[in-house]
C-alpha cells in the first residue's frame, strides 16, 4: 500500500515528532482547509468538530465537493481526509459547550457568540488547553489569535477582543466568503502552531489585510 | 523663585526677582496609523492630538472608523484619545467570520 513520505517538510515539521490532539471546532471555510492542511502536514490526532450540512454555496471556499452536497460536514472530511492523506481523523457533529479539550484547540465558528461561549466554557484557564488558535474572517481581510489559555496576560488580551455578534461590522451576502482568503488565514493559522512546536515566538495577535495587501502583528 | 515686588524694594533699592516660566515645547513627530482592512499612513504632529484627528490626517473619515476597535500603542481608545508623535493608532474592523 502507499504511504506519504513527509521527508521535504522535516526540517521544520516532522510529523512523528507531533503528538499532540487536535480539536479543529468548526468545519465551514477556515475549518475545512485548517483540518485538511493539518492532515497533509501529517498530524495524525485530529478531531473535527460541526454540526451543519454541505451546502450548494458552500462549495466555493470550503473543502467540499459536488458529492458532499446534504452530507454532514464532519463524514464529508473524514472520507476527504482519509482519500487524501490516510489518516482517519475522529469527529464530533454537535455545539461544542463544556467539552473537556486538550492539547491544541483551532476556534472557527462563525458567530461572536459561539466563540465566547467556547472560550469561557471549554477553553479559558483549562490546563490541559495548550494553545488555542482563533480566526476572524472576511472577505479580504481577518484576524488571527493564537493564545495560551492559562496565562493570565494573555486571557487578559483576548478577552479585550472579544464583541458581541451585534457590534460585528456585518458584510454583504455577496462579500463573505472567498478561496484565497481562507486559504491564507488557515495557513497564518498553522504556522503560529508550526512555530510554537518548535519552539519558537509567535505572534499572539495578527490583522490581515488582502485589499491593501498588510499585515500587523504582534508578539509578546 | 519669583517673588512679589515689595513697595519696600524701592527704598532698598533691592531689584525684585521675577522668573518667567519657558512654555514647553511642543514636541514635533510622525505618528503610525493604521485602518485594517483600509491601509497605513505615517503623519506628521505637532503636540498632541485625537485619535479622529490623527485618522483624518491620515485620511480617514469618521464614517471609515466608525464602529471599529480602536487602540493606541496596543491598548484600546477612544476617538477622543490623545496621540503624541512616536504613537502607533489604530482602527480595526470587527469581523463576525468565518462564514462560507
Amino acid at each position: 500500500m502507499a504511504q506519504v513520505d513527509y521527508w521535504r517538510q522535516l526540517g521544520l515539521f516532522p510529523p512523528r515528532r507531533f503528538k499532540k490532539p487536535i480539536t479543529v471546532i468548526g468545519a465551514g471555510a477556515t475549518g475545512s482547509y485548517i483540518a485538511y492542511m493539518l492532515a497533509k502536514m501529517g498530524c495524525r490526532d485530529i478531531t473535527v468538530c460541526d454540526f451543519d450540512i454541505v451546502e450548494d454555496y458552500n462549495l466555493p471556499n470550503q473543502m467540499f465537493g459536488l458529492r458532499d452536497i446534504g452530507s454532514k460536514k464532519t463524514e464529508a472530511m473524514s472520507r476527504i481526509i482519509k482519500e487524501q492523506t490516510g489518516t482517519q481523523i475522529k469527529t464530533v457533529c454537535k455545539a461544542i459547550n463544556k467539552a473537556k479539550l486538550k492539547g491544541i484547540v483551532f476556534v472557527l465558528t462563525d458567530t461572536m457568540k459561539s466563540r465566547k461561549g467556547i472560550w469561557l466554557s471549554s477553553l479559558k484557564n483549562k490546563k490541559g488547553v495548550e494553545l488555542v488558535i482563533e480566526t476572524r474572517m472576511g472577505i479580504d481581510n481577518g484576524r488571527i489569535y493564537t493564545i495560551v489559555p492559562t496565562d493570565k496576560k494573555q486571557i487578559k488580551f483576548y478577552e479585550s477582543t472579544l464583541y458581541s455578534d451585534k457590534e460585528a461590522q456585518p458584510s454583504p451576502c455577496t462579500r463573505t466568503a472567498i478561496a484565497p482568503t481562507v486559504a491564507t488565514i488557515g495557513g497564518m493559522a498553522i504556522f503560529n502552531l508550526i512555530n510554537f512546536f518548535n519552539g519558537k515566538s509567535y505572534p499572539y495577535e495578527i490583522l490581515l489585510s488582502l485589499d491593501p495587501c498588510m499585515v500587523i502583528s504582534r508578539k509578546y | 523663585m519669583a517673588r512679589k515686588p515689595d513697595p519696600m524694594d524701592i527704598l532698598t533699592g533691592v531689584e525684585p526677582v521675577v522668573a518667567v516660566a519657558e512654555k514647553p515645547k511642543e514636541l514635533k513627530g510622525k505618528i503610525t496609523v493604521a485602518k485594517v482592512p483600509g491601509g497605513m499612513e505615517d503623519v506628521e504632529i505637532t503636540g498632541k492630538i485625537t485619535v479622529l484627528e490623527a485618522f483624518k490626517r491620515a485620511g480617514f473619515s469618521e464614517d471609515d472608523i466608525d464602529g471599529c476597535q480602536l487602540q493606541v500603542n496596543g491598548t484600546g481608545a477612544k476617538t477622543t484619545s490623545k496621540v503624541e508623535p512616536g504613537d502607533n493608532v489604530l482602527a480595526v474592523s470587527k469581523i463576525r467570520g468565518n462564514r462560507g
